[in-house]
């Protein structure tokens, strides 16, 4: 008896002493970006302490003037909400149609979709570059967001959710006489919240943190994107700058830092379920 | 008959006319980029004058270059190191985290945080912690005595940095895929193995393992496909280089298309790319259906 006691014991000091070191080295570049993105400029060559000598508050307003980051921001917040709006469009309406609706076509559609989800975005970048070259759209929020107008992954986890939705509850819509439209808005998507808030967030993450796309597509400074911003101000030899790139990151990272300690329920809830079909 | 007809014909067009917002932008930018670089990768283009017509001349150029065997088996390479760890790993921390408690959720929330940070961010944050002169990671060696290493700029290290990253930030990920796969296991069959007497190890051996595997397998091809179209990372810290030792083929293809202009050229490379993705989502859905019917 005492002995599984110890086992117990011995396993829960185990686990934790994983748990704490693993977490340890998932943290440290987050700390590390935090404390040294106070630090004074010329300090950063001094070795030793990780604690910043004087606590150096104006590297943020410094860094967010280095570029135009406040133009840098307003596109980001742009984009990323056209992304979601256009999102919120195109996946629900698809997802139902997959889901609830019985038509002759209906096979062969999902079956094109399925496909493209089998094309990886990186291949298509130079054909879709002169798509928006030709169209005259480069530089433009469309242009940012176009390959993000609609997402398999939204549209798959919202067919998932449709089809527990039960046919009876539509129906009785239908008989006191709603249209299908009606039924979609006032019986379907009520019932979707969660679901759509977890697309909602995938879809704004995932175009605020675009990257190889928007630096692609964007040439003018002012159209950048908070991402493709702070890159052209990386540089290895930029020496007693680095507080301020770190402070510029900082910032980057936070709208979504506060989205996933808030929200983490649905970035769970997205994982979890289209991962296991 | 006739209205059986209409009612058809109706719902025929209220289905596409459901789909059809989302299925105009996947014919634009997805489905027409495919067949588009495809008819590219045999012309030679710079974006300035016409094109020109080269049969198969940009795959001969390419094939016999020795940069793109280098960028492919350095492509392949990425996945053998960091898949092993990351799904290892990953499948490891599920165990350890798979209760509902209050510390669990702390450690899986931090533990999946890279995977939604910036990684233009985070990885502006690793090249400085790699740094050669103030880098965090040389002032830490140096308390051991290890001489700086310039982490980034030499062959032999910049590699592993990359995969480092990669893995520091896909281990969460896995972690958490493997916990939504262990609970979905009934806990009646776990309860059942330890009345039976079965030790700890034989029922992760014998009975958590097997039933998380289509998790384990679909882990496996995202993973894989993830890696091997991962560019951020690569085109933060080393962009490549030194003398193309950390190239994928993502960065070769963004290369020749976006600094050097060869748009044939360039295209013939992400045919590559799409074609050895290709093959890896026609191997999981053969695969698949061999499973189900096994079951």
């Amino acid at each position: 008896m005492t002995n599984k006691k110890s086992t117990r014991i011995i396993y829960s000091v185990a686990r934790y002493a994983v748990l704490i070191i693993v977490a340890f080295i998932i943290a440290i570049p987050y700390v590390w970006m935090i404390l040294s993105s106070f630090r004074e400029g010329s300090d950063i060559f001094v070795k030793g302490s990780w604690i910043p000598d004087v606590w150096r508050w104006q590297n943020y307003p410094e860094a967010m003037a280095m570029a135009p980051f406040g133009r840098f921001f307003i596109n980001s917040i742009a984009t990323s909400l056209l992304t979601v709006a256009a999102q919120l469009i195109t996946c629900p309406l698809a997802g139902f149609a997959f889901a609830k609706l019985d038509f002759k076509s209906k096979k062969f559609l999902f079956n094109i979709f399925l496909c493209t989800m089998m094309v990886p975005s990186e291949s298509t970048i130079i054909a879709n570059y002169l798509t928006m070259a030709s169209w005259h759209m480069t530089d433009t929020y469309f242009a940012i967001i176009a390959p993000l107008l609609t997402s398999m992954f939204a549209i798959f986890l919202l067919r998932q959710f449709f089809k527990t939705i039960p046919d009876a509850l539509m129906d009785a819509a239908k008989i006191d006489g709603a249209t299908l439209m009606q039924v979609f808005w006032k019986v379907v998507l009520p019932l979707a919240k969660s679901a759509l808030a977890t697309i909602v967030i995938f879809g704004f993450v995932s175009s605020w943190n675009a990257y190889l796309w928007p630096t692609l597509v964007t040439s003018a400074t002012e159209m950048r994107t908070v991402q493709t911003g702070l890159r052209y101000m990386v540089d290895p030899d930029l020496g007693s700058e680095w507080p301020k790139i770190l402070a510029a990151s900082t910032v980057i990272i936070l709208p979504v830092m506060a989205l996933f300690v808030g929200l983490q329920k649905y970035f769970v809830q997205g994982i979890t379920k289209v991962g296991l079909k | 008959m006739d209205a059986k007809k209409v009612k058809l014909l109706k719902n025929e067009a209220v289905g596409i006319a459901f789909v059809i917002p989302a299925l105009i932008p996947l014919l634009i930018f997805v489905i027409y980029p495919v067949v588009r670089s495809i008819v590219l990768s045999f012309f030679s283009y710079n974006m300035v004058t016409a094109m020109k017509f080269v049969g198969f001349r940009n795959y001969a150029k390419l094939f016999s270059s020795p940069e793109i065997w280098q960028t492919i088996l350095r492509t392949i390479g990425y996945v053998l190191v960091i898949l092993p760890v990351t799904l290892i790993g990953g499948f490891f921390l599920s165990l350890l985290l798979s209760s509902r408690s209050k510390s669990s959720v702390f450690f899986r929330t931090l533990y999946f945080a890279p995977h939604v940070t910036s990684m233009v961010a985070m990885s502006s944050v690793w090249l400085f912690i790699f740094h050669p002169q103030y880098g965090a990671l040389n002032m830490f060696l140096e308390i051991f005595g290890v001489t700086p290493v310039r982490w980034l700029n030499q062959s032999s290290t910049a590699f592993w940095c990359i995969c480092w990253v990669t893995i520091w930030r896909m281990i969460g990920y896995d972690t958490l895929v493997f916990i939504g796969g262990i609970q979905n296991i009934s806990s009646e069959v776990l309860e059942a193995a330890t009345i039976d007497g079965a030790t700890t190890w034989q029922r992760i051996r014998h009975i958590l393992f097997p039933l998380v595997s289509p998790t384990t397998f679909m882990l496996l091809i995202l993973n894989t496909i993830n890696v091997m179209k991962m560019f951020t990372v690569i085109n933060m810290l080393t962009d490549g280089g030194p003398a193309k030792s950390t190239q994928n083929l993502v960065i070769m293809l963004q290369d020749y298309a976006f600094n050097r202009f060869q748009i044939g050229y360039a295209s013939a490379i992400s045919n590559i790319l799409f074609v050895l993705i290709l093959v890896i989502h026609i191997f999981q859905r053969k695969l698949e259906k061999k499973v189900q019917y096994d079951q």
